[in-house]
């Protein structure tokens, strides 16, 4: 029950003791089994109304007023399948009126939606549309079986839905365009034409069109001619003449389009698409002689604002008609693009055929060439004649992928090929003639150089397979072989046939094998090539490079070192060094005595002063790389003393692959302990060590973290617990927790650390010290409360009552708030209580604080001693507010009066301390004071107190008390008033209204609207009560008891 | 600890990993521009526009972020959106302001090399004028680029009309062809590259043959009426194409990683949140309806208390819970038991509840709101209820002339018209977004237990919050969700329900819910309170054949009301209980969502990546073809493991590494030590060569997947206690169940054990 319904409770009494009949006397009127079924689905007492149902249904069998109900529980329960089976078997039992019959399908349709069952669905909203017919439910069917992609269906409700009275034209429209669909021609027109019958302003062009077409498909030619010659009137709109013809001429009747068109033949000139209507029609009809006559009659008109598309049907007419002359200087008019294919062949052949050079060129400018895909060679002829390049090439390619080709197209292409920079093409059409006659020398020369430009040499070892087969003594055949070959993969080939076979290729044919084996990355031919070269050409340096070079790219590093070391030493030079470098390099691999002088090399370079840092440094790497740790390592720890930030890590990196542990440890302690070092070299050696060996980082980070602290602290933890001291951490972590000069911050990061090692219960301690005295809002505090947790041990609570009994002010109410967070409201209130005594605004606080947690625990009695203990003496204004409410909600009224009273005794100008008061005065029967603080209050300077029902109701009943009959209508008639104005007064308010108009004289008002909110809440016996007590006023008691035996 | 990490940088002086940071690096780019026009009838805001609600979720699946230009205002000009890939536009509409201006931005953005995607009719040829129109010509210079080129030719009548499929899949994806056809514009392939999926053309009239969807080297198109299906009087839609496998042809397939917000740790991703409409509402479920409890009390005692394992984030409105609003004493006890459990999380579902967000932007919408102010209920339990009072009281009193014309309009658009009979759900004092956001935030961060901090601010009433709302958002620190919608279920049988990770809103993101909630499968509250059981369809369609979303159980405190909705609660909730999840709190997944719209990827060659700016998103996924790779661990970073599931490759990343990198290598033996999944979120793997360790946090058994060497054995620790021995099986899987926790961050140490 609301606080307000509380409030007018009383008030409720007041009624029913005037009725002067027992309440009792009602319940002793018990409801029937269905009343009490039905009450208890109204009542949501889904449970109870279940067990009533089904006995009735066990007993009575399947009755409407049994199952719908019954099935309607189901489904609130989620068991819809079983109300659907119940529903079900209703309608399958035949037992049913037709108006039950709707109402079953109509449930039984909302709970096939529920389950998702949509065909079942359809087929009782079919079932349904029988029953009753009307047009909601058939378009519901349509959308549904136009879901479920049901045609049939769809087209069986459109077919009923047309035939009601209230159909619609789209109704006809959507059953016609799906009857077509179907190739249900006839039937599409017949619907089309009821259509038109029923709503003859709807027959859209759309329609016109959808509607000949049908009637065409249907073999109705007649009948398409006389729908259209209906529609068409000499004035019809372009729109009309448009679908009209493109009815006719899309379905390949010409002839039927201009008989059909006749009467707009007139209308020539006047609009572009009635022009090309016509046109099209005697052009498709092939009537000459019309187009002719057609086309005449439009130039003679103009063409004026002609779309690109109609001038280039307009040009297509002409040349039909025999009007080149004409129709070319249209063509300059076009935009090529906006023609159709047809047109656009035709277009250009006959600007071709008559040599019309500058509309070639416009037409060629503008036409996307994939538009002339069906004339490749038409088009790669027009392009070259515009000095169209791409165009043109574009159109060669497609003419050269016909299946089949005359000789002399074959030679044109080459020709345009070889012109349009197409080598690959050309080659290809050459191939195909070469088969057919003798090539020149040169030729085969040409063909070896084409296969090389286009990278196509694998075809090129074949082309020319055959003709060193064929030509032997051709050495531009051989030549041609070599090149291919050694560039399509097959350079050992090439190499074992250098290597065998004498023949005489020129210095540059072997230099550029020597290159081709290089690229490609074949060295036998690179050898192979190389060797030739040096044997053709003598021991040069170059010859010896070449060779070299090639031996090192073969992995025969013996044969490359001797020309390497010749090289070294004359000429010298970087490339030589480098060379003699790799070739010692790789012999080293297999060859002890290279290895031998490839370390002297590094060596004596690491030593070398003169040479820059950077090719030291390269020593030294190789010398890593050979694993010379005797020569590496000394160096590297010299480096890593001198410079550790940068060589320290490299140190320690090779010297562990070394497996110099021990001497990497002692590298690190030492630089960990130089003072004389940077502080970052010196901490990346203590953490290295403190990674490599925790144990013997100890010593070194404890004379730091004594000496310096800060980070070598954390070091040093970092050490112990690595190192697996986890007591000897956290004594010390402990430790420096208590030490003075920390502040709150470094404090809780050693707790956290603390929490962190595991050891909760130390650093639960060290949080507690460092919440000490502060509030529970603190950091400390929170923190300290984080580890407690939401369910405190018995000491934790003590603790943090002890805070709250240590703390004062807001800081004592903020750990008494905690007390209570965590569930010790007891010990809150407690605490609470001990304050409450206190005087002024903090002992009022606690005590109404006191007195809320009571309450919330539903302890009665210390609340009520709480706000006893505080009303007389309570100087707080809103305190003795909050302590009536309390009281109130305690139920002691008589309290809530004291508190208000108090309340009016400190702010007496205040509006709700009059209100209040004088509301407590009138419950308590204080007429006198009641009234006069009412009166005050409505009188008072807040205003809103005018529309305040409650007040004006109450002044009315003190009123008829006192038998001042005026200011008892008065004050009714303002609390009716009142009422009135409020959006959506609940039932209480209402009947407050019901008795206030009966006080008023309105019986019959007053006994209509208690007639409502009986009706609208059968079951409040409150309502029952004041009603009856207002009928037996009136004197109809009879009345009175029937509705007290809740019969009405 | 900072300075150990440092040195050992230090020391990987040469490493690999260097070598790929430093190489040449480009991000892959992952805007699509999508243009749609807000003059639309049937959509005028972008959240209600096609082109958001059904094109956006697979633009999102294949790793793109939408990029809303609408064409009603001059568009910007494509060189300042250097990163997109693409262009898209879906207009609902055959006429345009400015074709013009359209074209122009088209022309520059394919000539810059973007991809071109159209979807239903080129709208932007028209101007809605009837002057200023743009030629066939130069929009074909433009469709050429994608692939393909519209001709002046319509076909109308489509009885005679014949389809041929040719990309099965691709077409007739949801929704077969049906009759009658669309009527259509002829489109061509203007390439031979280009594909068609579907022609259409009547019989033998080739010069009609249009090819209606079609996929090029630079684009696509999907012509309108081929694109999807609607129904106007069920108000349903179908796709008809494949949206996923159109796009990714449409846009070209990558092998670059996708950022995934489904997946976590090798799982799919669960979490739960709650709006706390309805906690003042008494039960009317037995026997805590003659007890008076409160529906809060119910889902507390029935849903929340019992699942430990599965966390949840509730958002109680602060209008219901303060005592100078409606709130009572027993209300705020049961938000403190609430909070109190370990796997709750707080969340914030506003102070009064607004209905209706873009309500407030308007400038008169306090005079409006005043006119209205007595419709707005009491609260009649509480002494705080009188200053509700001081409000309505006072509507009535200006219940003048004036009032009585601005409660009309209200009713014009937002009562009889609208939705709504007020604009939110309390009003005891003007609006103030302040109020709503941060400051209702505030106030239940007061009902928090120590240590908790409320993190997520629930979008309520229409979901709609505009730029201020979620400025104020960011600014309270607070995450945010909701929205959307997600439905995929018999009544919603289609993917076109399936909502995007969230919306553009100016410079922010709302992130969506990742399911919708009982509200929408109980008519709006009204019936058919069991309903929201129909969830799990939802969540299994979203699961395979493609995991489109996360596992969301949203849901308001209302559903502790109803018998059948607590049932249909509980039965969602169980059938959770036994999917293979990665439960995590909503807010969790808001941060996770919000890493995709910040992730980028960049791509260093030789099939790695590094992915930068990512948040808290730690999964990237692979897609077939390229689903079939392994992670080349030698050369990534940053990877905790693999998993190939739902037809894709998922790849964990190590929330501890800030870029991570993603290199592949093909399929085959690893040899590293990977994760393959985890029912907790697991972060700072450290691998050695005979053991790993790694954090853990989560809710329930700590069932996870290592592979390692076949039958290896481990020495198990968490949090330093020895936990015995763990043995992989023959194939290499080590499988572990940590203990059940609460959340709590736990250290877990594996040390290889000798035969």
């Amino acid at each position: 029950m609301s606080g307000l319904y509380r409030r007018m409770a009383g008030q409720y009494a007041m009624v029913a003791a005037l009725a002067g009949a027992s309440v009792t006397a009602s319940l002793l009127v018990l409801p029937g089994e269905a009343e009490r079924a039905a009450m208890h689905l109204r009542d949501r007492e889904f449970g109870q109304a279940l067990e009533l149902f089904e006995a009735r249904l066990a007993r009575n069998g399947p009755q409407v007023a049994t199952v719908a109900p019954l099935a309607r529980l189901y489904a609130q329960q989620g068991d819809v399948s079983r109300a659907i089976a119940m529903l079900d078997s209703l309608i399958a039992s035949a037992s049913l009126e037709r108006a039950e019959l709707i109402d079953t399908r109509k449930l039984l349709q909302v709970y096939l939606r529920w389950a998702n069952r949509e065909a079942a669905r359809r087929e009782n909203l079919v079932e349904l549309v029988r029953l009753e017919p009307a047009r909601p439910a058939i378009r519901e069917l349509v959308a549904l079986a136009s879901f479920a992609n049901d045609t049939d269906q769809q087209i069986a409700a459109l077919v009923q839905l047309v035939t009601l009275p209230d159909a619609e034209p789209d109704d006809f429209v959507d059953l016609a365009e799906l009857r077509a669909a179907r190739r249900e021609f006839g039937e599409a027109a017949s619907t089309l034409a009821a259509l038109a019958a029923r709503f003859p302003a709807s027959v859209a062009p759309s329609v016109i069109e959808l509607w000949i077409g049908a009637a065409l498909e249907s073999g109705a030619v007649s009948q398409a001619i006389a729908i259209a010659q209906a529609r068409l009137p000499p004035n019809a709109s372009s729109e009309v003449v448009g679908v009209v013809a493109s009815a006719f001429l899309g379905r390949g009747r010409a002839a039927e389009a201009l008989g059909a068109l006749a009467p707009v033949e007139g209308r020539l000139g006047e609009d572009p698409a009635v022009n090309m209507a016509l046109l099209r029609a005697a052009s498709d009809a092939q009537a000459f002689p019309l187009l002719a006559r057609l086309f005449d009659l439009q130039m003679a008109r103009g063409i004026g604002a002609f779309a690109p598309r109609h001038l280039g049907d307009l040009v297509e007419f002409g040349f039909a008609a025999g009007r080149e002359a004409q129709a070319l200087v249209l063509a300059e008019r076009l935009d090529p693009s906006a023609l159709g294919d047809a047109q656009l062949v035709q277009l250009i052949e006959q600007t071709l055929a008559l040599r019309q050079t500058a509309l070639l060129q416009a037409i060629a400018r503008r036409i996307d060439p994939a538009r002339l895909a069906a004339a490749p060679m038409l088009a790669a002829r027009m392009h070259l004649a515009v000095g169209r390049r791409d165009l043109a090439r574009a159109a060669a390619i497609r003419a050269a992928e016909a299946p089949e080709r005359a000789l002399n197209d074959t030679l044109d292409l080459v020709q345009i090929f070889a012109s349009l920079d197409m080598q690959d093409r050309a080659l290809r059409l050459l191939e195909a003639a070469a088969r057919n006659a003798d090539l020149p020398e040169t030729a085969i020369g040409d063909m070896a150089q084409l296969y090389i430009a286009l990278k196509r040499t694998q075809d090129g070892a074949v082309a020319f397979e055959r003709l060193r087969n064929e030509r032997p003594q051709s050495l531009a055949a051989v030549t041609g072989w070599a090149l291919t070959n050694a560039l399509s993969g097959r350079a050992n080939a090439v190499a074992a046939w250098l290597d065998a076979d004498g023949a005489a290729l020129s210095s540059q044919t072997l230099t550029d094998l020597f290159f081709v084996g290089a690229d490609a990355k074949a060295p036998a031919l690179q050898l192979a090539a190389a060797r030739r070269l040096r044997a053709l050409e003598g021991p040069t340096p170059q010859a010896r490079l070449r060779v070299a070079q090639a031996a090192l790219a073969a992995g025969r590093a013996l044969e490359a070192l001797p020309e390497a070391r010749v090289l070294r030493a004359d000429p010298g030079g970087d490339e030589a060094e480098f060379l003699y470098r790799e070739a010692l390099s790789q012999a080293a691999r297999n060859d002890a005595g290279a290895r031998a002088e490839l370390r002297l090399y590094w060596r004596s370079r690491l030593a070398d002063a003169r040479l820059p840092q950077a090719a030291r440094d390269e020593a030294l790497y190789a010398l890593i790389d050979q694993r010379a740790w005797d020569e590496a390592l000394p160096e590297l720890a010299r480096r890593a003393r001198r410079d550790p930030g940068e060589w320290l890590g490299a140190y320690v990196s090779v010297a562990r692959s070394a497996g110099r542990a021990s001497a990497v440890v002692e590298l690190l302690q030492a630089v960990a302990g130089d003072s004389a070092l940077p502080q970052p070299a010196r901490a990346n050696a203590a953490y290295a060590l403190l990674e490599l060996a925790p144990a013997q980082a100890l010593g070194v980070l404890r004379r730091m973290a004594a000496d310096i602290g800060g980070e070598w602290q954390d070091a040093l933890d970092l050490a112990l617990e690595r190192a697996g001291l986890r007591d000897e951490l956290l004594a010390s972590l402990v430790a420096r927790a208590q030490k003075p000069g920390l502040d709150e911050g470094q404090r809780s990061a050693m707790a956290y650390r603390v929490l962190d090692l595991g050891d909760k219960a130390t650093a639960l301690g060290l949080y507690q010290q460092l919440a000490e005295g502060q509030p529970a809002g603190s950091t400390a505090a929170q923190q300290a409360l984080y580890v407690i947790g939401p369910r405190p041990e018995p000491a934790q609570l003590a603790w943090i009552e002890a805070q709250a009994k240590a703390a004062s002010g807001e800081a004592r109410m903020g750990w008494i708030n905690v007390l209570r967070n965590v569930g010790a409201s007891a010990r809150a209130a407690e605490l609470l209580a001990q304050d409450a005594a206190q005087p002024g605004r903090a002992g009022g606080a606690a005590a109404l604080l006191a007195a809320e947690i009571h309450l919330a625990a539903g302890e009665r009695a210390p609340a009520i001693r709480l706000i006893e203990a505080r009303i007389a003496n309570e100087t707080v204004p809103d305190f003795a507010q909050r302590a009536g409410e309390l009281a109130q909600a305690l139920g002691r009224n008589d309290l809530a009066r004291q508190a208000f009273d108090r309340l009016l005794l400190l702010d007496p100008s205040r509006p709700a301390a009059q209100r209040l008061a004088g509301l407590a005065a009138y419950a308590a029967g204080d007429i006198a004071r009641a009234r006069d603080l009412l009166q005050r209050y409505l009188a008072g300077p807040a205003g809103q107190a005018a529309s305040d029902w409650e007040a004006h109701y109450a002044l009315g009943e003190i009123a008829v008390r006192l038998r001042d009959r005026a200011a008892a209508r008065s004050q009714h008639a303002a609390a009716v008033a009142a009422i009135d104005k409020l959006q959506a007064p609940p039932p209480y308010v209402q009947a407050a209204k019901a008795y206030a108009l009966f006080r008023l004289g309105l019986a019959d008002q007053s006994v209509e609207l208690f007639e409502r909110l009986l009706r609208a809440q059968p079951g409040n016996r409150d309502l029952r009560a004041d009603y009856a007590g207002v009928l037996i006023e009136l004197g109809r008691t009879a009345e009175a008891r029937i509705v007290l035996e809740d019969r009405s | 600890m900072i300075r150990v990490l440092a040195y050992a940088l230090v020391l990987a002086f040469v490493g690999t990993a260097c070598a790929l940071a430093q190489a040449p690096a480009q991000s892959v780019p992952r805007r699509v521009l999508v243009l749609w026009d807000s003059t639309s009838v049937s959509s005028p805001t972008w959240r209600a526009s096609f082109a958001h609600s059904m094109l956006e979720m697979p633009l999102n699946r294949l790793g793109y972020i939408a990029e809303p230009l609408d064409v009603a205002k001059k568009l910007p000009d494509p060189a300042g959106f250097a990163d997109a890939h693409a262009v898209v536009a879906w207009l609902e509409t055959d006429s345009v302001s400015d074709p013009a201006d359209i074209l122009a931005f088209l022309d520059r953005a394919t000539q810059a090399g973007m991809r071109f995607v159209l979807v239903g009719e080129p709208g932007f040829l028209r101007a809605r004028s009837g002057v200023g129109g743009v030629s066939l010509a130069a929009a074909n210079a433009v469709f050429e680029r994608a692939g393909f080129r519209l001709l002046d030719e319509f076909v109308r009548l489509t009885f005679d009309v014949e389809a041929e499929p040719r990309v099965p899949g691709l077409v007739e994806y949801e929704r077969a062809l049906d009759p009658p056809l669309t009527p259509f514009a002829v489109w061509r392939p203007s390439d031979p590259a280009t594909v068609s999926a579907l022609v259409l053309r009547r019989r033998d009239r080739p010069e009609t043959e249009s090819h209606v969807v079609m996929v090029g080297k630079q684009g696509g198109l999907a012509a309108f009426g081929y694109s999807h299906f609607f129904e106007p009087e069920l108000r349903r839609r179908q796709w008809r194409i494949d949206p996923i496998a159109f796009l990714t042809r449409a846009l070209g397939a990558s092998e670059a990683p996708i950022p995934d917000v489904t997946t976590l740790v090798g799982r799919r991703i669960y979490f739960s949140h709650i709006d706390g409409d309805g906690w003042r509402n008494v039960t009317e479920i037995q026997p805590g309806r003659r007890l008076r409890k409160l529906s809060a009390e119910v889902v507390l005692e029935e849903a929340i208390a019992p699942f430990p394992d599965l966390p949840v984030t509730m958002a109680p409105i602060v209008a219901d819970l303060h005592p100078d609003w409606c709130g009572t004493p027993e209300g705020r006890a049961i938000a403190r038991r609430i909070f109190a459990l370990p796997q709750v999380e707080a969340g914030s579902h506003t102070w009064t509840h607004p209905f209706d967000w873009p309500f407030f932007e308007r400038p008169d919408a306090e005079a409006l709101e005043r006119a209205i102010a007595s419709r707005y209920p009491g609260c009649q339990d509480n002494p705080g209820w009188f200053a509700n009072m001081v409000t309505r009281v006072r509507g009535r009193l200006q219940g003048n002339t004036e009032a009585k014309k601005r409660a009309a309009e209200f009713d014009g658009q937002y009562g009889a018209a609208g939705a709504y009979n007020t604009p939110r759900a309390y009003a005891g004092k003007p609006y103030a977004l302040a109020d709503e956001i941060g400051g209702a935030a505030a106030y239940i961060q007061t009902l928090l237990p120590p240590g908790k901090t409320i993190g997520l601010v629930q979008w309520s009433g229409n979901t709609a919050p505009g730029e201020a709302a979620l400025a104020a958002a960011a600014q309270a620190g607070l995450r945010n969700i909701n929205g959307g919608d997600t439905r995929f279920d018999a009544e919603f049988n289609s993917l076109s329900y399936v909502a995007p990770i969230g919306r553009r809103v100016g410079a922010h993101w709302q992130i969506y819910a990742a399911a919708s909630n009982e509200n929408t499968y109980t008519d709006l509250w009204s019936d058919r309170f069991f309903g929201f059981r129909d969830l799990v369809q939802t969540i299994a369609n979203t699961g395979a054949p493609r995991r489109l979303a996360p596992v969301n159980v949203y849901y308001h405190v209302y559903s502790g009301e109803k018998d059948a909705a607590l049932q249909a609660l509980l039965g969602n909730l169980a059938y959770v209980r036994g999917l293979e999840v990665a439960p995590i709190f909503a807010s969790h997944y808001a941060a996770i969502a919000e890493g995709f719209y910040g992730a980028r990827i960049v791509a260093l060659g030789d099939r790695a990546w590094r992915i930068e700016d990512r948040g808290a998103l730690q999964t990237v996924r692979f897609d077939p073809p390229f689903d079939e790779a392994a992670v080349d661990f030698a050369r990534a970073r940053g990877v905790l493991g693999f998993r190939r599931d739902a037809g894709a490759l998922y790849v964990a990343l190590d929330p501890a590494e800030a870029s991570p990198v993603v290199a592949l290598a093909s399929a085959g033996a690893v040899g590293a030590v990977y994760l393959i999944d985890s029912r907790w979120p697991v972060r700072g793997l450290k691998r050695e060569a005979a053991r790993f360790e790694f954090a853990a946090e989560g809710f329930g058994a700590g069932t996870m997947r290592w592979r390692v060497a076949p039958d290896a054995r481990y020495a198990l620790a968490v949090d330093g206690t020895e936990m015995g021995e763990v043995r992989a099986d023959a194939g290499g899987t080590l499988a572990l169940s940590l203990p059940r926790a609460d959340g709590r961050r736990v250290a877990v140490r594996l040390r290889r054990v000798q035969s």
